[in-house]
Order: structure tokens, then sequence, then C-alpha cells
């Protein structure tokens, strides 16, 4: 028996969201390494430098070009009134489950480039971990956590 | 309204005992080095001034430290620097923790420890107070006390504490559990690293002077040697701190909680409210296996101060004993056979799994040492051997409302889980898994502040769905299931 896989998918502006973010956090590595590979000439004598730098740009491209649409594509999620549902994962995939009764609370979050696209991120704790949604429009992320919180209300109400 | 009070001054003592303790390993490795000086002492010095710093510091945190009661609620104002003020509301207090340790117990006084539940978990601490001032506090704090279940219900505790059952490790044990503590290695990781800073003892001549007593200790034998005197001396050290830590160990049930005492200098009492156990872990060692032995731990939730530590309830304890043990001591958990375990498919997965990280260390060295490939396999042998053994005994069991989880590497440990206490149930797929139609589940439950995960890995695909599938409230078993 296989059971139903979540549908839901995060936004697709989420690609976009998560390329500038690499982009941000990336390029000032990427620069200095260039900027040393050029100027600093003990730095350039190291042997297969070459290779090394090439391969920090082929990562660098590979992590801002490609696994942003991978994992949009890969994100699924469900919200019931039984459990949360999140399937995720580029070569590793992850299905997790989380009892709604379990939950102690929900956050909505947004950063600087998320808000640029109105993207919002829902975060949900329960005693032991915390997981996150990332990238929902911030009307379906409001709706989200609103669901949660009702289903979670309901739940203690049944107990 | 009652004034404000202070503790006894010999708390002064107790905060430097305890600022040392804390700081013991920077300490060691001053005194160490400020030994092996020659003529300038400023290490020396400079633990010195420390210490009269910390001792200093001690009195004024004494003094400063200020508690009362008003109604049923502890007032506190404590703080050198800066002043702080906690109050503790009786319906928010959890647990109070009545300790001995040995300089209190010198001048006939206890440590008190009132502690809250919740996330924000708030920890109110009487370093010294007099048994009777402690018992009297005590009885104020939990008249009618009434105790917060894990959901929002309100449910009344009655006051009265009667020891229903009461289970003791007795001398013989102890010893045994001394002896196969198996926490030597860390005590000898320990003294290692303090041996490798007294250079002076290892020179030329000393060498030469114990190679001339005995004759034919080559080089090799020398470190063997030693290697075997570090770890006879840690054994012995790990035996008397267990020996220490346990001695006069008693497990009691009163109505909701169970009640552990322990400890020879520092007699401790650890309360553990029943609706706080989150799951229950009987651990056999690897050195235990042969005599049948294991030990148990409850991991706790909302109660620890650290990030997440298990709680020992049975240092050790005969397996025959165990059901007896969890029927009396922990009722609704239970040793079962496993019923679901890793599919035929998965045995090379689990023989190869333990190989990949020593053969990732080890293969530039195929190169450069010769024979490295040899010592390799040698040294993998026993692993796949574990490898095996974990393969065969790995696996979980599913009732109707227990899970049980068999994981086994050096040591063997069952988990046992009452279904409402799972908080996340998950599987994960690798490339490698998927294209077996294999899959590992985990679970993870509360401890401490943050959660323990425990996992089954390469199970069958199917399988791990209905196990996923069982973790949550809504799912009704197959006619098939056990129970």
């Amino acid at each position: 028996m296989k059971i139903k896989v979540p549908e839901s998918r995060i936004d697709r502006k989420a690609i976009k969201a998560w390329r500038i973010t690499g982009i941000i956090y990336l390029l000032p590595i990427l620069i200095s390494l260039v900027l040393a590979y050029f100027l600093l000439e003990p730095i350039s004598r190291i042997p297969f430098i070459e290779v090394i730098l090439i391969g920090f740009l082929s990562f660098f491209a590979l992590s801002i070009i490609f696994i942003p649409g991978l994992r949009w594509s890969r994100w699924r999620y469900e919200i019931n009134e039984e459990e949360i549902d999140l399937l995720r994962g580029i070569i590793i995939k992850k299905r997790t489950l989380i009892p709604i009764n379990r939950i102690q609370h929900v956050d909505n979050r947004q950063g600087p480039i998320y808000k640029v696209f109105n993207l919002s991120s829902v975060t949900v704790s329960t005693a032991a971990t915390t997981h996150e949604i990332p990238a929902l429009n911030d009307e379906i992320a409001d709706q989200v956590r609103h669901n949660i919180s009702t289903f979670v209300n309901r739940a203690k109400e049944d107990v | 309204m009652s004034e404000f009070e202070r503790q006894h001054p010999i708390a002064a003592v107790t905060r430097l005992a305890s600022v040392l303790r804390q700081n013991i390993i920077p300490l060691i490795i001053l005194l160490v080095y400020g030994l092996s000086g020659t003529e300038d002492n400023y290490n020396l010095i400079a633990i010195g001034i420390g210490i009269v710093f910390a001792f200093v510091y001690g009195i004024l945190s004494w003094w400063y430290y200020r508690f009362r009661i008003v109604d049923a609620e502890i007032q506190i104002q404590y703080g050198v620097f800066v002043k702080k003020k906690l109050y503790l509301n009786q319906q928010r207090i959890q647990v109070i923790d009545i300790t001995e340790g040995i300089i209190q117990r010198a001048f006939g006084l206890v440590q008190m420890e009132i502690k809250t539940a919740g996330s924000g978990t708030e920890r109110a601490s009487i370093s010294a107070i007099s048994r009777e001032r402690a018992l009297e506090i005590k009885a104020q704090l939990s008249s009618k006390k009434i105790a917060y279940s894990d959901g929002e219900e309100i449910q009344e505790l009655s006051n009265d504490t009667e020891v229903q059952a009461t289970w003791r490790l007795d001398g013989k044990e102890l010893v045994y559990a001394a002896l196969t503590s198996g926490s030597f290695g860390l005590i000898a990781s320990i003294i290692g690293g303090i041996s490798s800073q007294m250079n002076q003892f290892l020179n030329e001549d000393n060498i030469n002077f114990v190679s001339n007593i005995l004759p034919g200790l080559n080089d090799i034998l020398l470190i063997v040697t030693i290697v075997a005197i570090l770890i006879l001396i840690s054994w012995v050290l790990s035996f008397i701190a267990v020996l220490i830590q346990y001695m006069d160990f008693k497990v009691e049930r009163m109505d909701n909680d169970i009640v552990i005492t322990r400890g020879l200098f520092e007699r401790k009492h650890i309360t553990l409210p029943y609706d706080r156990i989150q799951a229950v872990k009987v651990v056999e060692g690897f050195l235990r296996m042969p005599f049948n032995r294991a030990m148990i731990y409850i991991e706790s939730a909302g109660f620890q101060q650290q990030k997440s530590k298990s709680v020992v309830v049975v240092p050790l304890i005969r397996k025959s004993e165990i059901p007896d043990f969890l029927n009396t001591f922990l009722a609704g958990y239970h040793l079962e056979e496993v019923s679901l375990k890793p599919p035929s498919r998965a045995f090379f997965r689990y023989l190869r799994r333990p190989v990949y990280l020593p053969l990732l260390i080890t293969i530039p060295l195929f190169f450069f040492v010769s024979n490295s490939f040899a010592w390799f396999i040698i040294a993998i042998v026993p692993l796949i051997f574990l490898a095996y053994r974990s393969y065969h005994e790995s696996g979980v069991f599913v009732g109707n409302s227990l899970m049980v989880v068999v994981k086994r590497f050096f040591n063997r440990s069952t988990i046992m889980v009452k279904k409402p206490r799972i908080q996340v149930a998950e599987i994960k797929k690798n490339p490698f898994q998927i294209r077996k139609n294999l899959a590992s589940f985990d679970i993870t439950v509360a401890s401490g502040h943050t959660g323990v995960t425990f996992d089954v890995k390469d199970l069958d695909e199917d399988d791990a769905s209905q196990l996923l599938k069982w973790a949550v409230p809504g799912f009704i078993p197959r006619p098939s299931d056990p129970e």
C-alpha cells in the first residue's frame, strides 16, 4: 500500500529568489578567490590551483543555475486535519509527517529578498524540532499558518 | 508578608566550588603548564588570582541572593552586576529537587532546585539551606499542587507521596556495573591529552632507563605497554567514578512520579513526573552483553537544563528482570520482538555502511604506506561482523500504541516510544535506496529542550510508509498487524 503523495507546491518565484540569495552569498567569495588568484603570487603557485578554482566555479554555477529549479520542483507539502506532510530533497528524498496535535507554534517569516517577491516561509515547531515550508506566496503563507493553527486548536479540543 | 532571607553563608563556598568545577579542564591545563615552567610561575599566580576573584564573587552572589515565600509563590532577587528578580508561582512549578552535596552535607544543609515546565524552562536554585527549611518550603509550595500535563488540561495531583514500589541496585551488581561501564575510553583520551603535556617524563634518559631494566623492550612494545597502562589507569578511574555516582542507587514509584536517589558523596534525588516521560531506552553495552546485563534510561522533556540528556533509571539489571521492572515502574512500556526487519536485499547495504568512512580515510594511505591495504582489511573485519549483527538485530515492532525500535552496533539499544509521544516521523531515500525500493525510517521525541531521533535504516519502502502512517493518529492498523 502506497500512501498518497502531498500535492501542494511552493511558489515558482522561489527559484528566482533562491538564485538571487545564492548570488548575494557566493559572489563575494567568488570575486575574492579570483582576485587572490591573479593578485597574490604564492596562491597562484599552489599545484592544481586552476583545477580547484574551476571546481569552485562550477559548484557556484550549479548551485545558482540548477539547484534552485530542482529544489523547487521537488518540494511538495500538504496540510490536513491530522498531519503536516512534507516531501522534499534533490538527492536524498525526505518525507516528514508531523502530527497536528504535536505542533506548538507556527510562524511566518520573510527576509528582504523574499519581501521583493512577496514570498514568506511558514515555520512549524514541535517540542522537539522545527520545520520550514519555504517560499509561499504571502497570502498562501497566511492561509497556511491560519489553517494549521485552526487544525491544532480543533485537535486539542478533541483531546 | 514574610521577610526576605538569605541562604546559609556556605552558599559562597559552594558557589566557588561550582565555578572551579566548571573550569576544571582549563585549570588542569594551566596547572600542568605552570608546573612544567622552569622559573617564572605566572600561570600559578594567574590561577591564584582567579581563585581569589571567584571566592569574592561567591561571597557577593551569596550577599545579593535573597528569597521569600509569599502566599504560594517563591520570589528570588539575585545578581551581582545585573539584578534579577525571579518569581515562580506554585502552579508553574513542576519539580522540586533536593540534593545533598559534599560541602552541604558537612554542615547539615541541602541544595534545593525548583524547576518549572515548558520550553522557556526557568530554574530557581537555592544552593545552601537547612534541611528543615527546605522541607518547609517544599511543603508550602506543593500544597494542593496543580500540574500542567502535556496538553492544556489541568489536573489535580494528590499531595500524598506514598512509595508504591522500590528497586535497589545491590552491591555486587554495582561492582559489575563499574567494571563494565565502558567509559574508560573517554577517560583514556583525557589522560592521553594531559600526558602529551608531560614531555619531561618521556625524555631519552628515562626511556633508556626503562629499556635498561626491561631488556627486550623495543619501540612498538613500549608504545603498546604505555597504551595498556593508560587504559588500565583510566579503567580504575572510571570504576571509582561509577561506584561514587551510583552508590546506594534506589528507584521509587510514587503516585505521579518516579524518584531516583543515588550517589555516595553527593546524594541526588531526581523526581521525574510520569507525564513527562517521552521514551524509555534499554541499552546492552558491548562489554555487558556476555553477562546478559543492560542499563535503562528515560528521555524526558522540559526537565533538564542541558540540551538533551537521558536520565539513568537503572545502572545495571539482568535482562531477565527487565520485563518485571518495566511492569512495576514504567507501566505501558514493554520489550517486544521486532516484527519489521530490513529485507534481505538490504543485507549488503548494511555490510558496506561502516566500511565507507574508514575507507575514505585510508585511501590516501594506500599509496604511501606499504602493507596499509592489508592492515585495512584486518581492521575492517570486526566492523563487518558488527554490521552483520546490526542487520540481523535491527528492526521495529509496532503495537497499538507502542513502538519499539531496536538498533545495534557496538551496543544494542531497544527504544520504546508511546505513539502520542512521537513529535515527528520521517522516511528518507537516497538514489541507491530508491533503486532497491528501500527507505530509512526515523522518529523524533522531545528530550530536554530539543529532540532525540531514533532511526532504522534500509527498510522495505512500503513497510516504511506504513510506519510513517502509523505514527499519525488517524491511522487504523491492517488486520494482519499484531495486536
